[in-house]
């Protein structure tokens, strides 16, 4: 069995209070995970549920306020949380790419394509600038970035917004990363865009050999477009597994209510099923199971004691129903 | 009851929703700064009666008495803590009375801006049209000018044409005149750029589809949106006319040196500071320092404070 | 006037917007003297809506969504043509003339948070359009008639203190749709009313306005571009591009037999969870920036299918089969006898065997 490109431990995250009276709240607690060179890993959850403070988290570039409190993110060997700031300066960029939510703020707007791609290139590189050219050249037609060699010397604003998210892309790859984390690519474009955006990145990692942690609120966005999925809520992972295993047999009453409250999963005019009530938000959390206050099959164990995530290696979930109906299989 | 009755019972409440008390407990700096101003401020208004001399009546200056040093130095006079300047005037009494006279012109001043520039930057964002294009010329027009530049130029000939001594019966007055008129444009250009901004938010354009005039839609729901910037700006500015009005009394053109303010006791001491008689000049800057840096400080919370995130319990 | 059985119809709407002055030269930039070019965000539009059903118009970000909701509110006024509300014209009214109407349709909007003032509490902002129209009414009363509209909408009375930054994007969705409820309208326009909701809340606000439209007998107006909340909610689906109507029909025709390409490639782009995206109906190149420079069909350089007609002519809205319309030159007309539009249509036919295999 290889070793993980990416290993994340018990890891929880705080934001420290701007009250002197309050205490500092995790609001990442206590995240496991793994991935593996190559692969396509989805980070499913709602907006709160922590994904993006996880992705920043692993590059730890995250806001001031926010503290790692406890756990490990290695990567390729490497402790990240001990690094050094210049150290990490090293690991961002260049072994782990990042692509944002929206190309506008992504991309410098005063600089054009080519002097952004370049600076990205030739500061952690040691190429000639032509050879860093043709390199930025080469990924921008990976991209299907029309004229690429007219396209260098256009400033964002004269990019699509579609051709933006792609030259993100096409920065993000240049540096041949072992990582790229992609934090809500698609959720600025419009839905012809979105597809063709999706699609693209998924190929390029894949056939350029690169990892992919891929972030999103929508289910149906990925799941056709990554390997495996992880499913967050409340600052925690409470499902992980195979992509086409997950949406299949989801095992959580949470995923499997996200999977129920799709609008296609119900014929027109029907009443959708939904869950009730919304996500928590950190300070209400109890010693206790964190989906409990919305969960239909909630009983007493629920309210007693927070449900583990069992080891292993497929598809599992972090449910007290789960263990007791393991429990009684036994 | 209307509904701008309604708004109107719900302003102190917000207000006090606000939480700026406990917000001014968590901040340490901003506490201690506005301890510091509030103490400045409540000095400024018992002058009169906590002062142990009156620097502007001259039976109680003796000239046997000038340039004698603070306390802690040799040769001081018990009568005399932070010792005297260059006309035997007590320099704790000249301190105070110079205090209150910057904070005078400082909140005069400012309210005077702050009137002038947010009726004219709100009636720029309200009106639209000729009127906005007038008002912004004019804003223009005067943010070519440095405003000091202009105070001086203005407060120059006046005294010129009035003679030093009527011109000092006059300057506190010309001077809230002046520095008043002076800065309007930076209110009346931040209202109206906070007005468009608001204007297009969506919870105007809901309040126009719940079919409210847009006189309503000004008072109720754009002004509030809009004031915290300019109230940040005003205290700021207190700041920024006190220092301009020391700098004029520096030039001699301010306050008159028989009833000083901070600057000009500055002004005045700054020509003894060579022979090695440091605090005529130095303890008056002090005051001015701190005076400056308590209020750049309560702005810089008070920016953060009125927030309207801050509203309300906190969960 | 004649009335018609329309709550709300719309016809030949057109709308501009000056340009961003694109002039190279800085004198013009300067002093903005250029001849500015004009974007069209509506152009020759034309819809009917029906009182108690639900129509979903659905587009893409720029294709003049937004600006319809606001002309149909009257947030801004059409350059030309008509929106008749029960057969009265009420584009171009002034205030006063179209506050009668301002109760009779209510907007909700896309973002949640942006659509309440900060500055008020919810209770605040849902009393206040009650006493705003009814001065005469007793505080208490109001404030009885808010608690009860915060019950319908499924808010928890004790939130009623609560400021927006206070509550969750569900929840905000459900104050916006409970205040503009306050004042009784029988339509409702809303503008993406998903699009910033988390996937499980989206859940809770679709039952929330069918069970609304149920009980109170409205009529919807939906924009969105979430084709799965479209198909689940709509009786009707309108499909807009680039300022105009390109198909028309009711969810079942949309869903199971679309005949324009751009509402073809836009199912197919649509995110399935047990479906594989589908690639064959798939549009080339981006949104065009809107200025008016060519001739004929607007999604000519984007289709996959476009030939010479395209190129010349704008296609025309023809009636497919009754409540059907399609703006395509693809599309046969089955009242017209030109030969060139059969062979089209045949060509359109088997294209369409192919991809349903």
């Amino acid at each position: 069995m290889t070793s993980p490109l990416l290993k994340v431990t018990d890891l929880h995250v705080n934001f420290i209070s701007r009250w002197p009276n309050e205490p500092n709240i995790d609001v990442l607690r206590g995240v496991c995970f793994e991935l593996y060179r190559g692969e396509r890993v989805a980070l499913v959850g709602e907006s709160g549920a922590g994904k993006s403070l996880l992705a920043t988290s692993i590059i730890q570039l995250f806001d001031s306020s926010a503290r790692i409190r406890q756990g490990q993110v290695t990567f390729e060997g490497q402790q990240l949380t001990q690094l050094k700031p210049k150290q990490l300066r090293q690991i961002r960029g260049r072994r782990i790419g990042m692509v944002f939510q929206d190309p506008m703020t992504n991309l410098n707007p005063s600089l054009t394509l080519e002097q952004q791609l370049l600076e990205c290139i030739l500061s952690h590189r040691s190429i000639s600038r032509a050879e860093a050219r043709l390199v930025a050249l080469h990924k921008l037609r990976q991209v299907h970035i029309p004229a690429p060699e007219a396209r260098l010397q256009q400033y964002p604003h004269q990019l699509s917004a579609g051709q933006r998210q792609r030259a993100t892309i096409a920065m993000a790859l240049a540096l041949e990363p072992a990582l790229i984390i992609a934090d809500e690519p698609t959720s600025a474009l419009d839905v012809t865009m979105q597809a063709e955006v999706m699609s693209l990145l998924t190929h390029l990692c894949h056939s350029n050999g690169v990892a992919l942690l891929l972030i999103t609120h929508d289910l149906s966005l990925v799941a056709h477009a990554s390997d495996r999925c992880l499913i967050m809520y409340a600052g925690q992972i409470v499902e992980q597994g195979p992509t086409s295993v997950l949406i299949n047999d989801a095992q959580h009453p949470y995923t499997q209510g996200l999977i129920k409250a799709l609008p296609q999963m119900s014929s027109p005019g029907q009443t959708l099923f939904q869950i009730p009530g919304q996500m928590p938000v950190a300070q209400e959390l109890g010693n206790h199971c964190a989906f409990a206050t919305r969960c239909e099959f909630a009983h007493d164990r629920c309210w007693q004691q927070t449900p583990t995530m069992p080891t292993g290696n497929g598809h599992r979930a972090s449910c007290h129903l789960l263990t007791a109906a393991q429990a009684g299989d036994e | 009851m209307n509904a701008a009755k309604y708004h109107g019972h719900h302003v102190w409440r917000r207000f006090r929703r606000q939480q700026l008390w406990r917000q001014l407990k968590a901040n340490r700096t901003a506490f201690v700064s506005a301890i510091v101003l509030l103490t400045l401020g409540v000095l400024a208004l018992i002058t009169p009666w906590i002062s142990p001399f009156d620097p502007t009546n001259m039976q109680q200056q003796n000239i046997m008495d000038a340039e004698l040093p603070p306390f802690w130095q040799q040769g001081n006079d018990h009568r005399f803590l932070l010792g005297t300047d260059g006309l035997g005037r007590d320099l704790v009494s000249s301190i105070l009375y110079g205090l209150k006279n910057s904070l005078w012109i400082g909140f005069w001043a400012v309210l005077l801006q702050f009137t002038l520039g947010t009726s004219l930057g709100l009636c720029a964002g309200y009106f639209g049209g000729w009127a906005e294009r007038l008002i912004m010329s004019l804003a223009d027009f005067q943010l070519t000018f440095s405003s000091l530049m202009l105070a001086i130029l203005v407060l120059a000939i006046t005294r010129a044409t009035m003679g030093a001594h009527d011109y000092h019966i006059w300057s506190p007055w010309l001077l809230v005149l002046v520095l008043g008129l002076a800065d309007w444009p930076q209110y009346a250009r931040t209202l109206r750029a906070s007005v468009l901004a608001e204007k297009h938010k969506d919870y105007i354009a809901a309040a126009q589809v719940l079919g409210y005039k847009s006189r309503h839609i000004m008072v109720f729901h754009v002004l509030p949106n809009t004031l915290s910037p300019l109230l940040v700006i005003a205290t700021l500015q207190i700041a920024h006319v006190i220092l301009a009005e020391a700098a004029l009394s520096f030039l001699d053109i301010g306050m008159p040196y028989a009833n000083p303010s901070l600057g000009g006791l500055m002004g005045a001491g700054f020509e003894y500071m060579l022979s090695g008689i440091w605090w005529i000049a130095l303890l008056p800057g002090l005051a001015l320092l701190a005076l400056l840096l308590s209020i750049n400080l309560v702005a810089d919370w008070l920016r953060d404070a009125l927030d309207p995130k801050n509203l309300g319990q906190r969960p | 006037m004649t009335s018609t059985p329309d709550l709300l119809h719309i016809s030949n709407l057109h709308k501009s917007y000056q340009a961003p002055n694109q002039s190279t030269h800085w004198w013009p930039r300067l002093f903005n003297t250029a001849s500015t070019s004009q974007i069209k965000a509506i152009n020759g539009l034309s819809l009917s809506i029906a009182k108690g059903e639900t129509l979903c118009v659905v587009g893409e970000s720029g294709c003049g969504k937004s600006t319809l909701a606001r002309l149909v509110m009257g947030l801004e006024q059409p350059d030309q043509g008509h929106i008749n509300y029960q057969g009265n014209n009420i584009s171009g009214l002034k205030h006063k003339q179209r506050q009668d109407y301002r109760q009779r349709m209510q907007m909700v909007f896309q973002d949640p948070y942006t659509a309440l003032n900060p500055r008020l509490t919810v209770l605040h902002a849902l009393v206040e359009p009650l006493l705003y129209h009814q001065p005469q009414l007793n505080r208490q009363n109001a404030i009885d008639q808010a608690m009860a509209q915060l019950l319908a909408v499924g808010i928890d009375p004790a939130l009623a203190q609560r400021f927006p930054h206070q509550l969750s994007g569900g929840q905000r969705q459900r104050i916006n749709i409970a205040r503009a409820l306050m004042v009784q309208p029988e339509f409702i326009v809303a503008d993406e009313p998903l699009s910033a909701l988390d996937v499980s809340i989206q859940a809770q606000i679709l039952n929330l306005l069918a069970q609304l439209q149920q009980k109170q007998q409205l009529t919807f107006l939906i924009f969105s571009h979430n084709l799965a909340a479209v198909e689940h909610m709509a009786d009707r689906v309108a499909v807009m591009y680039e300022g105009q109507i390109c198909e028309i029909a009711s969810r079942e025709k949309i869903f199971n037999q679309p005949q324009h390409p751009y509402t073809q490639a836009l199912l197919a782009a649509s995110p399935q969870v047990y479906q594989a995206p589908n690639s064959h109906h798939k549009l080339v190149g981006d949104v065009p920036n809107r200025i008016p420079t060519q001739q004929g069909c607007s999604l000519q350089d984007r289709c996959p299918k476009a030939f010479e007609t395209c190129r010349h002519q704008t296609p025309k809205a023809i009636e497919m089969a009754t409540g059907h319309q399609v703006a395509c030159h693809l599309v046969a007309d089955p009242t017209s006898t030109d030969p060139t539009n059969h062979t089209q249509a045949e060509l359109e036919q088997g294209d369409h065997h192919d991809s349903s295999h």
